[in-house]
């Protein structure tokens, strides 16, 4: 029988990332309690949107209902001794703490790493911060696309003469958020023979130097760099590694040597494979029958053929195809959520399919919507004394939503 | 009998305070994203033995050799030292029942077996979860497919690219109001040798409750689905994203603006970047001192975000004029000495000469018998306290003789044997 493989694991977030955010939220997902700690005003995310028709709340941001799913809020105005005691009590009973909190303000909110060793030596911690915590740096600000710019993915990206391009969203902490996952967990298997916690520090920008392709191991050594590989190569580099455009989208041929003979089979032109080397051939004949292959077929065209003969093509998806995906539902990545305000809707739940692990989402958090349970549950509190710590204010919401 | 292929790995592989010591894995992966998980692993202390074939090596070590004159020019590429570090090397013919049989044999003592075979691959070698529980019920299988082991996609091969647009990634990337647009690293690979990693860690987690190892399916286009899940979530709220490129839905002005090249060209010719947000009116108004238009700040115009946003393209060439007259790494040092996030965006070369990079010691060297020293990046997973030292990756099965008469207990006449059989090599075939 499947079980979750972190039950029974206490997380505390206190961090307004998205590395942590989505580490977390795979946590919660795999059976770890994880109590995410919010100022009165709510984690800024909760602000980002988009929302549903109607709605722009704190309750309903799409981003938020996502990378929060499965969390408990917590309300915890940190700016008080009162909520700061709590917050250590929320320590001393956890497994994991995730923070991205600014470096200069780590001390004041007792999450020192000296203090947290000192106070909870079985604790885990994941700092992630975009520079690291030494250096001349350290202290710098950062955002989204200085994140990705410090890494160096995002000089490689876009089309060139055209500038430098960030991928969607906030990806340099997407990718950073599996990092903060795996190194929670070889934490806890450290502890297991150990019995003590362990302090780990990411930094977002080495995170993403390190995963530079050919192209870093190559410029750290001081290679010359290989042609078409060291500048912005935009959706392709060559006839058969790009992207076309086609009837209803866009789709892709991504074709290295082994896959040649299904390329050309695929393309309904087998002896053309003799013809391979012939550059010539390749940029002006085969390039100009590859466009229009693509411009009169489908997405699905395209991608039937990829089927019948085993060719590395492929299609853009839009949300509305990976949400009818027969075969996508097939592999059991989507889990349904039903939130008392924004409805019910489907967010991609497990990132793997596992014989013998589950994975379960609650709906994402109302602000404070655990606030009382949590604080009475771990610390033994009376609601006229959560009432005294989380402030007058935030109690309001809070037993408006319980 | 070769004399590397009796080599024994350094002492850099047995430090007992890391994370993964006495852990061991079983390496099938080629390419990037399997050698990408298997790379942290190592780096926590993992002992993993990579097994290549004497007709199957690893694609990436003829990519990016220096020089393709020496003799064993599959030895000496960048790209498989930089991700293989540390790893034991053994070079099997896994088409042979006698191959598979070693392959068996370790993982009767293994802690994982983790591979990017096509899907059904496994299973014709004899070595799926299935096969492999049955020897050592703890052994946990992590397979790393592009797309799943589900009909109709089981058979079609995808690489980072056709991934990225299969989970929705490239439909969500993308200029201003242009097409999809595809990443600059093959990303899916990296997405999946991570989540790859994690599935490693999480049931090696799991497994000290339950005793009992179990079968991970990490597809790279499930775990890329799950990077887009808030567009996802929004789609089903009626609001189709439209694409944004460098620009933010929520701070303005924000973007890369041209600098000079650090070698002084121009701008026009450098092709160097400073990226800038500007996320608080107090910064816009520290952005106009810094760049010398207290104007702006004095007329009002664009002292809130909407009216930023509004005039994005004015200030754009605003901001513009000022950063061309500066090497980016300039420009990002003096606005973040007001207070303003800034970068400038690093190309390869760029890391490389980072100043902060710099400083962490980001870059290890490790010595290499052909190459020399070379540079390799440091374990990204800082343990406070515990460290890791590093070495260069095996060559074509270095390590044949190591893991088969001591690891396992195959005699050294067993190995000639298998050597002159060719079941193992330390040539490629």
């Amino acid at each position: 029988m499947p079980d979750l493989p972190l039950v029974g694991t206490v997380v505390v977030e206190v961090a307004t990332g998205t590395a942590s955010a989505l580490a977390s939220r795979m946590m919660a997902g795999y059976g770890a309690e994880v109590l995410k700690v919010e100022p009165p005003s709510g984690d800024p995310m909760r602000g980002v949107g988009p929302f549903p028709a109607g709605h722009a709340d704190g309750e309903t941001s799409a981003a938020f209902l996502y990378f929060h799913g499965g969390k408990s809020s917590v309300v915890l105005d940190l700016d008080t001794a009162a909520a700061r005691a709590e917050l250590a009590n929320l320590l001393a009973g956890a497994d994991i703490l995730l923070t991205d909190v600014p470096l200069s303000k780590r001390e004041s909110l007792g999450l020192s790493e000296a203090h947290l060793r000192e106070a909870v030596p079985r604790l885990t911690v994941i700092s992630v911060t975009p520079y690291g915590e030494t250096g001349p740096q350290a202290n710098y600000l950062a955002t989204d696309l200085t994140e990705a710019a410090s890494g160096g993915q995002m000089s490689l990206m876009g089309d060139p003469g055209k500038p430098p391009l960030k991928a969607y969203g906030n990806q340099a902490e997407c990718q950073s958020a599996f990092h903060v996952y795996g190194a929670a967990m070889a934490a806890l298997l450290l502890r297991f023979r150990t019995d003590k916690g362990s302090y780990v520090e990411l930094a977002v920008q080495e995170l993403q130097a390190s995963a530079m392709e050919a192209q870093g191991p190559m410029a750290y050594n001081r290679d010359p760099a290989m042609p078409g590989l060291s500048s912005r190569t935009g959706n392709g580099m060559r006839v058969t590694w790009s992207q076309y455009r086609c009837k209803d989208g866009y789709a892709g041929i991504f074709v290295n040597a082994p896959n040649l003979p299904s390329f050309f089979e695929a393309i309904g032109r087998p002896d053309d494979l003799s013809r391979a080397l012939d550059d010539e051939f390749m940029t002006g004949e085969l390039l100009a029958y590859v466009k229009e292959w693509c411009a009169v077929r489908t997405r699905n065209e395209v991608y039937e053929v990829a089927i019948a003969i085993g060719a590395p093509f492929s299609y853009v998806a839009t949300p509305d195809d990976l949400l009818t995906s027969p075969t996508i539902e097939q592999t059991g990545i989507w889990r349904e959520v039903q939130h008392p305000i924004a409805g019910t809707f489907r967010v991609p739940g497990p990132p793997f399919r596992a014989s013998n692990s589950a994975f379960e989402l609650r709906p994402a958090p109302l602000l404070g919507e655990h606030t009382a349970e949590v604080l009475s549950h771990r610390s033994g509190h009376d609601a006229a004394t959560v009432t005294a710590i989380v402030g007058q204010s935030a109690a309001t919401r809070v037993n408006a939503a319980v | 009998m070769t004399a590397t292929a009796n080599a024994k790995p350094g002492t850099a592989t047995a430090d007992p305070n890391l994370p993964l010591a006495g852990i061991r894995i079983i390496d099938l992966t080629m390419v990037w994203a399997g050698p990408f998980a298997t790379k942290h692993l190592v780096d926590l202390g993992a002992e993993v033995i990579k097994i290549e074939g004497p007709g199957r090596l690893d694609l990436v070590r003829t990519l990016t050799v220096p020089d393709p004159e020496v003799d064993e020019p599959y030895n000496n590429s960048r790209y498989f030292n930089e991700y293989n570090r540390n790893k034991l090397g053994m070079a099997i013919d896994m088409q042979k029942p006698a191959g598979q049989q070693i392959v068996r044999r370790l993982a009767e003592t293994s802690d994982v077996l983790i591979e990017n075979f096509r899907p059904g691959v496994i299973d014709r070698l004899g070595l799926s979860y299935d096969e492999l529980h049955k020897i050592n019920p703890r052994i946990i299988v992590v397979s790393l497919p592009g797309y799943s082991n589900i009909m109709p996609e089981r058979g079609i091969p995808g690489y980072g690219p056709n991934v990225e647009q299969m989970g929705g990634l490239a439909h969500f990337n993308g200029y201003q109001d242009g097409t999809p647009q595809k990443s600059g690293v093959s990303y899916g690979d990296p997405i999946a040798g991570l989540g790859g990693a994690a599935a490693v860690l999480m049931a090696l987690v799991q497994r000290e409750r339950t005793g009992v190892g179990q079968y991970i399916e990490a597809s790279q286009r499930n775990m890329l689905i799950g990077l887009v899940g808030d567009g996802v979530v929004a789609h089903q709220f009626g609001n189709e994203p439209h694409r944004i490129g460098n620009r933010s839905r929520i701070i303005a002005p924000q973007g890369v603006y041209p600098c000079a090249g650090d070698d002084g060209a121009s701008a026009d010719e450098a092709d160097s970047w400073v990226a800038v947000s500007i996320v608080s009116d107090e910064q816009w108004v520290s952005l106009c001192q810094t760049i010398d238009r207290k104007d702006l700040i004095e007329s009002g115009r664009y002292a809130d975000v909407v009216a930023r946003r509004a005039a994005h393209d004015e200030i754009d060439e605003i901001i513009s004029g000022w950063t061309r007259e500066r090497s980016s790494r300039a420009a990002a040092d003096a606005l973040q000495s007001v207070g303003i996030p800034s970068s400038p965006v690093l190309t390869p070369t760029g890391i490389r000469d980072d100043p902060q990079l710099g400083s962490r010691d980001f870059f290890r060297p490790v010595q290499h018998p052909e190459l020399g020293e070379m540079s390799i990046t440091a374990p990204t997973w800082h343990f406070h306290g515990v460290s890791r030292e590093l070495e260069a990756a095996p060559r074509l099965g270095e390590h044949n003789r190591y893991v088969l008469t001591s690891l396992l207990d195959y005699t050294d006449d067993e190995v000639d044997e298998l050597e002159s059989s060719g079941i193992v090599a330390s040539r490629p075939r």
